[in-house]
């Protein structure tokens, strides 16, 4: 009886242990690729609000009219094959290719643009985008045109943030649509299976127009944890992989992975309230304020934080691929001797107490904060680091009561982008407060981010906004610190297309292919 | 004891009235509002307004608070993420089942390890049976879950390659979180089935016991043991619902989409229904296994029993 325990015991364990150690199925399966997400997601639809996740799986789904290449800041097309502008600005004309299919199977026609423009026109997300646009017609089934209220040139940079959706697909989803798989995109990838908080799995769409992608399955898998992301990497668990600055410098030198670095247009800058009640105003002081944009050490802030994943920058945008990008005049270099002379200036040559640094709570923003409160130390300017959730600080920093901060800003490539930060149409929400205060030329800067609009010809916007870049930059209330990039890493066996990426979070999978 | 089981479960109503307010009121009052944190940094104004209004947000505090809860009552309706759009009721059912998959798997294997071990350094004091499991114990309980977590995928998911990384389809996905979560877990479990052990063989039932001539066998397994249990059940039924809401670390590390990360991810992105709806399910989950744990007490000792049937007379 006991003896036929033991054996009844010793079967039981061992088919837990065979369970337990059977072999763990490879994600990577031939035909599947698997990219990690490192954001739950939010939406399936392009209109609603989003994060970095939902960009990444959505480039292979969803398309625009034109694709904005910001590797040289030139427009290709995509859904239209051409476009004009008439001559008084207020009229885009795109001729859509005949041969787009909708995921549903529906053809595309111009009905199914109007119908997106107006529902991105609804969406709070995208109003930056279409708020030039006054309303949508289309001509026949293969030409659209949108009617801006007034002549408005970055308007091409804006249409390629829109995607268009089918009408039907969304119609029929009604109020769900954004919530659940959804077929009703153009692009070379159809969705199967969208669980946010897990994974978006997408396949290779047939009727696509340029041709079948090469690569059948794609999985985007929501890996929060940046560790455990890279082990999974290791491993081949996944396949593609934006690589946490900590781990780009050995996975960028190791030969068993692909890997390259490119432009995200991500800009990290240091705000410094010229409002601020702190310390008795005392950063209504502009040599203050000066002065501690000169203790700004980028390079140091570039290795500790980026580890090389950016590069010190010391303007908004950068003007060689940005539409109406000028090159800065005032710049502030690191120079400690200059923060001194300007501490002189201010009346203040021993120093001063200049209140508070609020800092997100991740930890990159805490280092940038402690790399400046030591330089700033060095020549005399004391100040806390307050640390604060992200949602939190954003209020207070949107409310006007943070003396000092930081943030991290992504640009679309037209400088009147950057017009909704500076612009006191939207003061409301800015960090530093322009509107009505005598210590900034305000209007000035409004009505150069007006006319930069109007302007047809590419070197006057140049001239209009570098004026208002000089204002800006010359009251030392933002301090560019450093551009980032993403580290991207890939496994051997996958054939990965580079020559688009420099492009706006456009890493489709449609150029990669598995290697034979 | 129907009639006290039907007391306790009334008993929860405010319990879980009083946290949903505590909660809404803490996520309400704390700066931020779910429009700025989805639009981000350069959002305008009138979007910032008009996604706040769609979400409800614009309403009072406490029109709010009591949308929700009658919501709640009446339509079992947990409202839907502001982040997501979709039903938090959907999103729970999703959740809980990793939740307690991973908290029911650690507290068992605690449990296996950690009162048999337990048991052990009691009637072993003093010796290297005792020495080395304390000091093992003490080492583990000493362990942050994430550094563990992180060790043991490093070893046995990347080095050795045994377990994958990532994922929640299968048994396997589970093996190492449940061991990360569930070591430090026996460590705190043989400390205390160690303690609690101790305490009864020095009582002097047990020394009748042993100089009736019962074997020392029957005294440790059928005399010590049942009485030691009594506060070691409470332990297990306490602790397992403090692992519902403990994984997070084991959670984001190991991509599991669980309660904790729900909760995580809800305070972060400002979506009140998400930690809401967490919240309140892990209250009355708590509440239901501390309730469990008391009417498991009736049956593992004779004395509660009896004192329940004589309430009822």
């Amino acid at each position: 009886m006991k003896k036929r325990k033991c054996f009844l015991l010793a079967v039981v364990l061992l088919l837990m242990l065979a369970f337990v150690f059977a072999p763990v199925a490879n994600a990577a399966e031939n035909d599947t690729l698997n990219f990690r997400l490192m954001f739950n997601c939010s939406t399936v639809s392009p209109y609603l609000h989003f994060n970095d996740a939902d960009w990444w799986w959505q480039a292979g789904v969803f398309e625009p009219l034109v694709w904005l290449n910001d590797a040289n800041g030139t427009f290709e097309p995509m859904i239209a094959k051409e476009w004009s502008v008439s001559d008084d600005g207020l009229v885009y004309t795109f001729k859509l290719r005949d041969d787009v299919y909708f995921h549903n199977g529906e053809k595309l026609k111009a009905s199914d643009c109007v119908f997106s423009y107006n529902l991105a026109k609804q969406a709070p997300t995208l109003t930056t985008f279409t708020s030039p646009y006054d309303k949508a017609e289309a001509v026949d089934d293969t030409t659209f045109k949108v009617h801006l209220k007034e002549p408005y040139y970055p308007f091409l940079h804006h249409s390629s943030m829109i995607k268009i959706v089918s009408e039907k697909a969304v119609s029929e989803q009604g109020a769900d649509f954004g919530t659940k798989v959804a077929l009703a995109g153009t692009g070379p990838y159809y969705m199967t299976e969208y669980n946010p908080a897990v994974k978006v799995a997408v396949k290779a769409f047939d009727k696509y127009y340029l041709g079948k992608a090469p690569i059948e399955n794609v999985n985007y898998i929501v890996m929060v944890d940046d560790s455990s992301a890279v082990i999974a990497f290791e491993r081949g668990e996944i396949d593609i992989i934006q690589v946490p600055s900590t781990y780009w410098a050995d996975i960028s030198k190791s030969d068993k992975y692909g890997s390259k670095i490119t432009p995200r247009h991500e800009l990290y800058y240091l705000i410094v309230n010229m409002n601020s009640p702190e310390q008795n105003k005392i950063l209504a002081n502009k040599d203050i304020r000066q002065a501690i944009g000169y203790c700004v050490d980028k390079q140091a802030i570039v290795d500790v934080v980026k580890e090389g994943l950016a590069i010190p920058y010391d303007q908004f945008m950068d003007p060689a691929i940005t539409a109406g990008g000028p090159e800065s005049t005032i710049k502030y270099e690191y120079n400690l001797d200059k923060a001194r002379e300007s501490l002189k200036k201010a009346g203040y040559p021993d120093g001063v107490n200049v209140g508070t640094l609020m800092s997100f709570s991740p930890s990159e923003y805490v280092k940038m904060a402690q790399i400046i409160q030591a330089s700033c130390a060095e020549v005399g300017i004391k100040f806390e680091i307050e640390q604060m959730e992200v949602a939190a600080g954003l209020t207070e920093m949107r409310a006007g009561k943070t003396s000092m901060s930081f943030c991290a800003s992504t640009f679309l490539l037209d400088y009147d982008y950057i017009g909704r930060y500076f612009h006191t149409r939207n003061d409301a929400t800015h960090f530093v407060k322009y509107k009505g205060s005598d210590l900034i030329d305000w209007k000035t800067i409004d009505n150069k981010f007006d006319d930069g609009t109007r302007a047809k010809d590419p070197a006057q916007r140049k001239k209009i906004y570098s004026e208002a870049e000089r204002i800006i930059m010359d009251s030392g209330t933002y301090f560019p610190i450093m551009m980032t990039s993403f580290g991207m890493a890939w496994q051997k066996d996958l054939s990965v297309d580079t020559s688009k990426w420099g492009a706006f979070f456009m890493f489709s999978p449609y150029d990669w292919a598995w290697k034979k | 004891m129907i009639r006290y089981v039907v007391k306790r479960v009334i008993l929860i109503i405010p319990i879980l009235l009083g946290v949903s307010f505590l909660v809404f009121a803490i996520l309400s009052f704390t700066p931020g509002d779910p429009a700025s944190t989805i639009l981000g940094n350069g959002a305008t104004e009138e979007a910032i307004k008009q996604l706040n209004h769609e979400l409800g947000y614009d309403l009072p505090f406490l029109q709010r608070y009591v949308i929700y809860i009658t919501d709640i009552v009446t339509k079992f309706d947990f409202g839907f993420s502001y982040r997501t759009r979709l039903p938090i009721a959907n999103e729970l059912v999703s959740r809980l089942p990793i939740s307690l998959k991973l908290a029911s798997l650690s507290i068992i294997l605690a449990c296996l390890i950690g009162i048999p071990v337990g048991i052990m350094t009691a009637v072993k004091q003093y010796t290297m049976f005792d020495t080395v499991p304390t000091i093992t114990a003490l080492i583990f309980a000493a362990f942050p879950t994430f550094w563990l977590g992180m060790l043991l995928l490093y070893a046995f998911s990347l080095k050795l390659g045994i377990f994958p990384s990532y994922g929640a389809s299968t048994w396997v996905h589970f093996v190492l979180p449940v061991i990360g979560l569930g070591l430090p877990e026996a460590a705190t479990m043989m400390r205390f089935t160690r303690s609690s052990m101790l305490e009864t063989v020095r009582q002097d039932y047990i020394r009748t016991a042993r100089s009736k001539g019962a074997p020392e066998r029957s005294v440790i397994w059928k005399h010590a043991l049942k009485n030691a249990l009594i506060p070691i059940v409470t332990i297990i039924g306490v602790d397992f619902a403090a692992l519902m809401g403990d994984a997070c670390a084991t959670e984001v590390l190991y991509s599991l989409p669980g309660l904790c990360t729900m909760i995580i991810n809800g305070i972060r992105q400002k979506d009140v229904p998400s930690v809401m709806g967490a919240t309140l399910l892990l209250t009355a989950f708590c509440s239901l296994v501390v309730l469990l744990v008391d009417i498991v007490y009736a049956f593992i000792d004779p004395r509660i029993k009896a004192k329940y049937s004589g309430s009822r007379g």
